[in-house]
């Protein structure tokens, strides 16, 4: 048997048969006190769709605020003039391609990409949430062990915390667990039709993928990431060079 | 994939890809923002927090139909984010710079867009008492009101053990923090004066 609460919850929630519905509006005209408590509902619900769009936004501005700082970075490379070369600077020319690609070669391979390409993912806190969820404020931290922890005793899994959990993963090396967590949002999303921590966990996974010597899943990914323009690591993943993705397939 | 104003609005309206709708704004618009608000005496965080609390409340207002398109994006965008930086810089009582800002650029604001942000003070005390409920309850709220989702797909996702405890469990929640709304003397009074309009 239902509260009359849950009868205007139901309500709310357009739950509730023809009939019911005549009843309850019925009610709601002539009871201010049951006005009055659908008023309060409506605003409760109000509340958490607030939180949740805040929710959005924030990653959206904390996605947005590290790709502006990667693209502030100067370029590294000098773009020589070529102009008017003769034929022994094109041979020593040739000879610093060669010697550059064997350098390339030698250097070039899962570790050296992972460094250059990992970037810490700092959660994007916005102004006024004092009262943080214990494994986000874990994450804050740092505190990698008790953010896995949390996670695992969690009986509700979201996208949120299992990227947390794969984050924390990769801060431990512990790649094999992180590469679980950022296919659980994946084929989470995948079956919902969500996009909830996609572009993140694209992106995190490609990495962890080349940590775990899975190159060519991780080049698969890396690739995507790179044809999609609209990518939130697009940025990041284009500074990739196709030659460098080439070396370590051929490594692998 | 580019969205089109019109397109962007739609996405923003059905709650479908509003993930990409929301980065566009990034794309487009924070820039433009965080120069106004930095040309003002804002530090880059204020920037970035107004443009946040702009975004929030432009896909309110959307949502709620309170956004007219022959108004443009962009300009709608601008003149919330200028309110809410005056609004900011009187919480923050600067007095002798406030006058100042404040008088100088009030003509600035192309558009009234008050009634856009009037109760924005309010959605903040309230974030907090959401807060309170815990992660659990956070989540199925979340899970149900924002995401759309159905108790079926509730069960599968939270891994309860059936429809019946995952809607008991909702029940419970909204009751939670209705109680925890009903509390707060500003959402009394904002409610009072909704039931006597």
């Amino acid at each position: 048997m239902k509260t009359e609460n849950e009868t205007l919850i139901d309500y709310l929630d357009q739950q509730l048969t023809p009939d019911e519905v005549i009843r309850v509006e019925d009610r709601i005209a002539h009871d201010a006190a049951w006005s009055s408590d659908l008023e309060f509902l409506k605003l409760a619900v109000e509340t958490v769709r607030f939180n949740a769009l805040d929710e959005k936004v924030s990653r959206a501005r904390y996605a947005y605020n590290q790709i502006s700082k990667s693209s502030e970075r100067p370029a590294r490379s000098v773009i020589r003039s070529m102009y008017k070369m003769s034929l022994r600077a094109a041979a020593v020319f040739i000879v610093l391609i060669g010697a550059t690609l064997i350098y390339k070669y030698v250097s070039v391979n899962d570790q050296s990409v992972y460094k250059k390409q990992f970037l810490g993912y700092e959660l994007n806190i916005s102004r006024g949430k004092e009262n943080l969820d214990p494994e986000t404020e874990a994450y804050q931290d740092k505190n990698w062990q008790k953010v896995i922890a949390l996670v695992n005793a969690e009986k509700i899994k979201t996208n949120k915390s299992c990227f947390m959990a794969g984050i924390s993963e990769m801060q431990l090396n512990q790649f094999p667990k992180a590469i679980q967590n950022f296919e659980y949002i994946l084929q989470s999303n995948a079956n919902k039709g969500d996009s909830s921590f996609q572009d993140e966990a694209e992106y995190y996974i490609s990495l962890a993928y080349l940590m775990n010597h899975e190159e060519d899943k991780a080049i698969t990914m890396l690739d995507k990431i790179k044809r999609d323009k609209n990518h939130t690591y697009y940025p990041i993943a284009s500074k990739l060079s196709f030659i460098d993705l080439k070396i370590i397939a051929l490594k692998k | 994939m580019r969205l089109s104003d019109t397109a962007l609005i739609e996405a923003i309206v059905k709650l479908q890809m509003d993930d990409e709708a929301i980065k566009q704004l990034y794309q487009d618009h924070a820039e433009l923002t965080r120069s106004f608000i930095m040309g003002k005496g804002g530090t880059e965080q204020d920037a970035d927090d107004i443009f946040q609390e702009t975004v929030v409340s432009f896909i309110d207002s959307v949502r709620k139909g309170k956004f007219r398109q022959d108004s443009g994006i962009r300009t709608f965008l601008v003149s919330i984010s200028k309110h809410l930086w005056y609004n900011e810089i009187r919480r923050r009582q600067r007095a002798e710079n406030r006058e100042k800002v404040f008088e100088m650029d009030r003509g600035e604001v192309e558009m009234d867009v008050s009634s856009v942000i009037h109760n924005r003070e309010l959605q903040k005390q309230l974030q907090t008492r959401l807060a309170e409920l815990g992660e659990s309850c956070r989540k199925i709220l979340m899970l149900f009101y924002y995401e759309n989702l159905s108790m079926k797909e509730m069960v599968s996702h939270l891994n309860y053990e059936n429809e019946q405890v995952v809607r008991n469990k909702k029940y419970k929640c909204l009751q939670q923090l209705t109680y925890k709304i009903k509390e707060n003397p500003a959402a009394a009074q904002y409610i009072k004066e909704l039931l006597n309009q």
